[in-house]
């Protein structure tokens, strides 16, 4: 096994107790993930694993093209076949809506934008039936101009106009979102720079490719509602309002149901719309019907759009960096979260260096790449791309250790950032240093023999934690047997979120793990929690959860004080019992301490507490931000709640005969204090490491005039357990870091002084990976995947 | 999940009745070994599902390793798996076993038969999808010139532009080994390196190999095998150099819809003269640099 570096957390016991901790008897611990068992044997309650008697199988239609117009559609063999249920196209009115952002259609009838875009829905008694059905419905296309390019479509005068009405913002026909960062005077400062550097990275579209593709079984109700499981992240924020939205009906009419664990996530299960087609088809059938995608349609429903980055950055002479230039190009058929991926990169710019001067224009456009979703980072790993390579490429031209530029521009705790923001949680050099000394630990170079070549990388990043559409409430209930159920919204992903809020709860009150429970999360009783996006689950959720243990133990420590005969603020809870400080032998029962039912003899034998925050747009104090500028105009006002800095160390062998290319080392940290030391170190092997890895080497997105060619896990090559370094090799680093700067603003809580990382572990891992080939081959490449045609062209063998 | 359409299924006994069986059928029969190519060829759907598939697992004595006067043979249904762990064939057919083993995940090496993985399908992206009408599925013409082509052939292309996608085959090749057909009209013995022609094998709708032979233990022999990922992964390119009283043979993978197979002076003029489609002009110097690596 390789180093295994945690920070000490011992240093902030006292600040954590201003928040109730109990001793960080279970936070920060090693504690098993609780559904480890039940992941492993299949027995979890995964949304696939629901099935209802007599249940439909849904199966979608999909266009095979990039761009089409739909000239006819014939159903009526599709009817005759027998098992055959329902055929529905969007001239059904359940169909003819438009989802998400209002610009895509339920079903296509008239154009298709992009390959996999939904033309029909069948339901039918069997899987079988329901293929035979799709096989026979006969749709005409008649193909269309496209337009894979978003650089292209963002011009003023495209090749193709895809929209009607056309968008037109900033006089792009195809632009449907534009953003903004200014500050600073960039001429004067890049005219001021010694050394500049230019490029042009890019990152392809990658799909998400989830362990289960989307799942979705509805069933409609006697009474008219609808009980919808759905295999989501959350289900308060989006696919909730989203399902009961498109099938008309109001949303306590819709029962919905998220799953014990979310079948992978990665922003890819966001919007739930496999819950839509459900949801439509048992309103339709009035029986249960399940939609679940396949393999096929689970790579081809997401994916991280195409980025197009364009970058100048410069500095003075000493290495302090001046000014940074970035103009990024997304694109894909609708509009979904495409525009908050552009703000989401100026978080990215602005959220590691100190820059004088910066300019920053993002365009999103229409174009007939695969449809997209959130992806893991929300435009960090890609911005961080974008800046760590050419903050690798300057370290070079001035002669300079990269790390030595790194420390010499990062950020201060406290300082305001380019977008006038007070800096704070800043462990970004301290993580850079840990992982740079991992590195510098793996000694000298291995020789290798000849036609393989090494390269060393290095690599810091940053991720924002959003803050805004935060609503947090957590209810606990306490049981007179000693146990407390946990009800909120929020999946674990994979991640041990389960395990983690357990954790806070249980440290909270000073209970064993074992006497806490989390219940299904579903809209009848679940309170709005904030979701599992973001990375910020962990820090939001926790933060009502362990609010709500402190307004327990207020209302506890109330009536037990007479009873104990002692005041409330000397009380103590364990194991369930509370207890005068440090006096064990007089403690009752907190059931003794129930609040009494008025007219009944004794207390309640349940009791129930929420805890939480409301956090609207200025949590951060007053203020607002400036559009044409993106500039925080407000003392404390903020765009982002903070962020997160990892940093990534790897070491590549590249053989120049084949162009293969294999990471035989890699270190990856971040900084935090760790709620659950093995579940970051499970975020930082698989987010940063694996993941990152596929996207840099191996997952190439091959696609001919729109049509998808990579449809398979054969041809979307993600990273098999060969591919990523031995054990031994994996060094991984939790560097502790309490943020100090919170001025005068008191919304600045963090439970337990823990903040989310998860997708944020990915963002250095591309450009490490970047620079380890570029110092092995010579020859620096921006456009991922580096897969072996890429290489050898590179070295003039192609 | 993906549903098959309907299909007819048949345990043959004997060589004589699955050779008979296929023969009713004219064509719209299928061999089935392992299943492992088969069934997911038959879930896409692309092709017509055949009529009917004619399972020779049961068949006695078409399973099994043995030597026999100096010559290696293998049964049509012995597992790649089998072949991986066989002690003679990691002793004296080292480059064989490598080539087994460096092909698929060990569940798909448990189920896959040899004389399965040597008639599988093509990997081509245009072929494989019902997208796209290609010639090699009746279609007008191949997609591969003008679209994406990265991991197509270089040489020999004629009508389709496909590779042939067996790593065993290419090992087999360069050790000169030859595998023994039946049919209806009885047997004959072909060549591994002439097995494959441009659109598929040479084996008639009612043929089916029975046993594949290698005659003589190399004296020298390696395979190489290129790839984006480091398992799970076909080859972009795969080179077999075996050396044998007959002298040395290379076999190439990975390069032609055909196996490419001599002398090395014969390969390397065979790569001298080939014609890389707008995207694989790389596998030239791969090609190249791996029959050094293996005659070296």
């Amino acid at each position: 096994m390789g180093k295994r570096f945690v920070g000490d957390l011992t240093q902030f016991k006292d600040k954590m107790a201003q928040y109730g901790y109990s001793g960080l008897r279970y936070f920060g611990q090693r504690v098993d993930d609780v559904n480890g068992p039940g992941i492993v044997t299949g027995t979890i309650g995964w949304t696939f694993n629901v099935s209802l008697p007599g249940m439909l199988v849904g199966k979608l239609k999909r266009n095979p093209y990039g761009h089409a117009k739909i000239t006819s559609i014939d159903t009526s063999k599709a009817e005759r076949i027998s098992g055959v249920v329902f055929v529905g196209t969007a001239k059904h009115p359940m169909f003819a809506g438009k989802l998400m952002f209002g610009d895509e259609p339920v079903l296509c009838d008239k154009e298709v934008w992009s390959n996999n875009d939904p033309v029909a829905i069948v339901a039918a008694e069997t899987l079988e039936a329901a293929e035979d059905a799709l096989d026979a419905i006969d749709v005409k296309y008649e193909e269309l101009p496209v337009e894979m390019d978003p650089e292209a479509a963002a011009s003023p005068s495209p090749s193709v106009v895809q929209k009607s009405p056309p968008p037109n913002k900033q006089g792009r026909p195809n632009c449907f979102t534009y953003v903004p960062l200014i500050y600073g005077d960039l001429d004067k400062e890049m005219a001021a720079s010694d050394v500049t550097v230019e490029m042009n990275p890019e990152l392809p579209p990658d799909p998400h490719g989830t362990p289960a593709p989307m799942s979705a079984v509805a069933v409609w109700n006697g009474d008219g509602s609808i009980s919808v499981w759905d295999d989501v992240q959350n289900i308060h924020a989006v696919p909730w309002p989203t399902v009961a939205g498109m099938v008309g009906l109001a949303q306590e009419m819709v029962h919905f149901h998220g799953p014990e664990v979310c079948a992978g996530g990665f922003g890819g299960k966001n919007a739930g719309i496999a819950g839509v087609y459900a949801a439509m088809l048992t309103i339709i059938t009035h029986r249960p019907a399940r939609v679940l995608y396949d393999r096929t349609e689970g790579l081809l429903h997401v994916s991280r759009p195409n980025w197009k980055w364009k970058i100048k950055i410069g500095a003075k002479k000493d290495g302090t960096l001046t000014a940074i230039q970035a103009t990024a190009y997304i694109g894909g058929p609708y509009g979904r979260f495409l525009g908050g991926l552009l703000e989401r990169a100026r978080n990215g710019i602005t959220g590691s260096y100190r820059w004088k001067a910066v300019k920053y224009d993002g365009y999103a456009s229409y174009t007939n790449a695969q449809n997209t979703l959130s992806y893991r980072g929300y435009s960090s790993p890609e911005t961080c791309y974008a800046v760590e390579l050419a903050i690798d490429e300057l370290a070079k031209k001035l002669g300079m250790d990269n790390l030595d530029l790194r420390l010499k521009n990062y950020l201060n705790e406290g300082e305001r950032n380019a977008m006038n923001e007070i800096f704070r949680s800043m462990g970004e050099p301290g993580v850079a240093k840990k992982i740079r000394e991992f590195m510098d630990a793996w000694g000298p170079k291995p020789s290798v023999p000849d036609p393989w070549v090494v390269g060393r990388g290095f690599s810091g990043g940053n991720k924002y934690t959003q803050g805004t559409m935060i609503t947090n409430t957590a209810h606990l209930k306490f049981k007179g047997n000693g146990t407390v159920e946990i009800i909120t919204d929020s999946m674990d992903l994979g991640t041990g979120l389960n395990t983690v809020w357990r954790q806070f709860v249980a440290e909270g009150l000073n209970i064993p793990i074992e006497k806490t429970v989390k219940l299904e999360v579903n809209t009848d009783y679940a309170p709005f929690t904030t979701c599992s996006y973001s990375s910020m689950a962990t820090f939001h959720g926790g933060y009502a959860l362990v609010n709500a243990t402190m307004n327990a133990k207020k209302l506890l420590f109330a009536n037990a004080a007479p009873i104990l005969k002692a005041k409330p603020e000397d009380l103590e809870t364990k194991d369930g019992k509370i207890m005068v400080k440090g006096k064990p032998e007089g403690a009752i029962p907190w059931s003794q301490a129930f609040p009494a039912i008025p007219g009944q003899p004794g207390p309640a034998e349940e009791l129930m507490v929420s805890g939480g925050i409301y956090a609207p747009d200025d949590y951060q104090g007053p203020g607002k931000m400036d559009p044409a500028t993106s500039q925080c105009l407000g003392p404390y006002f903020r765009s982002v709640l903070f962020h997160s800095h990892q940093a990534n160390a790897a070491e590549v062998f590249v053989n120049k005969e084949t162009g293969e290319v294999r990471v035989n080392k890699w270190a990856g940290g971040c900084d935090l204090i760790p709620a659950n030391p093995t579940n970051v170190e499970g975020q930082l092997e698989g987010g940063s490491l694996v993941m990152g890895l596929g996207t840099t080497l191996t997952e190439a997105r091959w696609q001919d005039k729109g049509m998808y060619l990579g449809k398979s896990y054969l041809d979307w090559k993600i990273p098999t357990v060969m591919d990523i370094p031995k054990v031994d090799n994996v060094d991984t680093a939790l560097v502790p870091v309490w943020g100090e700067a919170h001025g005068d603003n008191p919304r600045i809580d963090a439970p337990f002084g823990a903040k989310g990382t998860a997708e944020g572990v990915q963002a250095p891992t591309a450009p490490c990976i970047a620079n380890a080939v570029a110092d092995a081959i010579g020859v620096r490449l921006t456009t991922i995947p580096f897969t072996p045609d890429v290489i050898l062209k590179a070295l003039g063998k192609a | 999940m993906k549903a098959i359409a309907a299909y007819k299924y048949y345990d043959a006994e004997t060589l004589q009745e699955a050779c008979a069986t296929l023969n009713q059928y004219a064509g719209k029969a299928q061999v089935l070994g392992g299943g492992t190519d088969l069934i997911d060829w038959m879930k896409r759907r692309f092709m017509p599902t055949p009529d009917i598939l004619v399972n020779i697992k049961k068949i006695p004595g078409l399973s099994g390793i043995k030597e026999e006067g100096g010559a290696l043979k293998i049964g049509a249904t012995t597992t790649l798996t089998d072949i991986i762990e066989n002690s003679t064939v990691q002793s004296k057919y080292k480059a064989l076993a490598d080539a087994a083993m460096k092909g698929p995940a060990p569940p798909i090496r448990n189920m896959a038969t040899i004389a399965g993985n040597l008639c599988q399908h093509v990997r081509c992206w245009y072929y494989r999808w019902p997208d796209w009408y290609c010639y090699r599925k009746g279609g007008p013409i191949c997609f591969a010139p003008a679209g994406r082509n990265i991991a197509h052939a270089i040489m020999e292309q004629k009508v389709c532009n496909a590779v042939v996608a067996s790593d065993p085959a290419t090992a087999l090749a360069a050790m000169n080994a030859s595998v023994t057909v039946q049919g209806t009209g009885g047997t004959r013995e072909v060549a591994v390196k002439d097995l494959y022609v441009v659109l598929g094998t040479i084996l008639k709708p009612d043929e089916i190999i029975t046993t594949v032979t290698v005659p003589e233990a190399p004296s020298k022999q390696a395979f190489l095998k290129s790839r984006v990922r480091n398992a799970v992964d076909f080859a972009l390119v795969s080179a077999a150099a075996a050396t044998t009283s007959k002298g040395t043979t290379v076999a190439l993978g990975g390069v032609a819809p055909i196996l490419v197979a001599g002398s090395p002076d014969d390969v390397n003029a065979a790569i001298g003269k080939a014609a890389p489609l707008s995207e694989n002009k790389y596998k030239v110097s791969v090609a190249k640099a791996m029959v050094k690596r293996v005659t070296a």
